[in-house]
């Protein structure tokens, strides 16, 4: 058994669950969410998801130059289809596809 | 009534189905390529159930990362769960036995689906939605894990799908105006942080700064509103 492994994913339970729980525990019943709150609740989410993207794509300015251009690539190609389409299978997969082609050319 | 319930949350739950089978499967097989097999895929989507912070931690499981830091990363990938509780508060109130489920069990998609709901909707629609939704994610994941090592196939790349999610969703979120100075300000302290900190541990801080900015941001400006 990978004991380091095991407890990486507990933890990750463990935290995740207390995210989701938090808001509830803090403010459920009678009590009211402050406005700080209310309005990071909608701030966040997006800054997060650009910031998840930047994480995905961190290898592209220090690794090779050849590796970074494929998936700049394909994250070009998942963003364009995306404004053109609006069909999020049909981003995901085509980008994922293309991928997967060009590191096999 | 309970038919009649089911009927309604699987056609709720549908748009969800595409997606988390597929995405299920890109988790499954990326945890596979990186050697850990179908009860890890499992264990994971069954107890973390979390799509992002999944494909976050696979390269956590085979390095020797800190346990504190799987966790700071855990908290900051998790931290817009923080936001969709706040919502869903007064939603979940009365659902009795259910109510530490739906909270469980509130992710992305799930969230998605909810708030799109009028507010009188039965609370046991709610919970078959947020239900089958984790059935679809563990079904997929699963699927992965098996494809991945039954088949000759050479999956290298899959893992791609994380970064297309998280393009779809940004490209969704800039369809709305408002949303422009967040996604900005996130992007750029991360690339910022990744150039200042080097790829292996700016994203926390990254996180950690972003939610600073966008808070003194906000008080300036509710300031500025003469509040």
């Amino acid at each position: 058994m990978n004991m380091h492994a095991l407890a990486v994913v507990l933890i990750c339970a463990a935290v995740t669950i207390a995210t989701r729980a938090l808001p509830f525990v803090c403010f459920g019943g009678k009590r009211g969410v402050p406005r700080l709150v209310q309005s990071l609740g909608r701030t966040l989410p997006p800054a997060i998801m650009a910031a998840l993207v930047v994480y995905c794509l961190k290898g592209v300015p220090f690794g090779t130059a050849a590796d970074g251009m494929k998936q700049l690539i394909a994250a070009a190609v998942v963003a364009a289809l995306h404004v053109w389409r609006r069909n999020t299978l049909l981003s995901i997969g085509a980008g994922t596809a293309l991928y997967m082609l060009l590191i096999r050319l | 009534m309970h038919n009649a319930q089911r009927a309604r949350a699987l056609g709720l739950s549908l748009p969800v189905m595409c997606g988390y089978v597929f995405l299920g499967i890109a988790f499954g097989a990326t945890l596979s390529q990186a050697g850990f097999g179908l009860p890890w895929a499992l264990a994971i989507s069954t107890l973390v159930y979390a799509g992002s912070l999944q494909f976050v931690m696979v390269p956590f499981l085979a390095s020797g990362i800190s346990l504190a830091a799987v966790a700071l990363t855990a908290l900051m990938v998790n931290a817009r769960h923080l936001f969709y509780g706040l919502s869903c508060i007064g939603r979940f109130e009365h659902m009795g036995r259910a109510k530490p489920y739906m909270i469980f069990a509130l992710t992305d998609e799930t969230y998605s689906v909810l708030c799109r709901l009028p507010e009188d909707e039965s609370g046991g629609v709610l919970v078959r939605v947020a239900l089958y939704d984790q059935l679809y994610w563990i079904a997929g994941s699963v699927m992965g894990s098996l494809l991945a090592q039954g088949l000759p196939f050479d999956l290298t790349g899959i893992d791609f799908s994380m970064t297309a999610l998280f393009i779809v969703i940004c490209v969704e979120r800039a369809m709305n105006r408002e949303d422009w100075m967040p996604l900005a300000v996130g992007g750029i302290c991360a690339v910022l942080l990744l150039f200042l900190l080097g790829p292996g541990a700016f994203l926390a801080p990254a996180l950690a700064v972003t939610a600073l900015i966008l808070t003194v941001f906000d008080i300036t400006v509710r300031k500025g509103a003469g509040k």
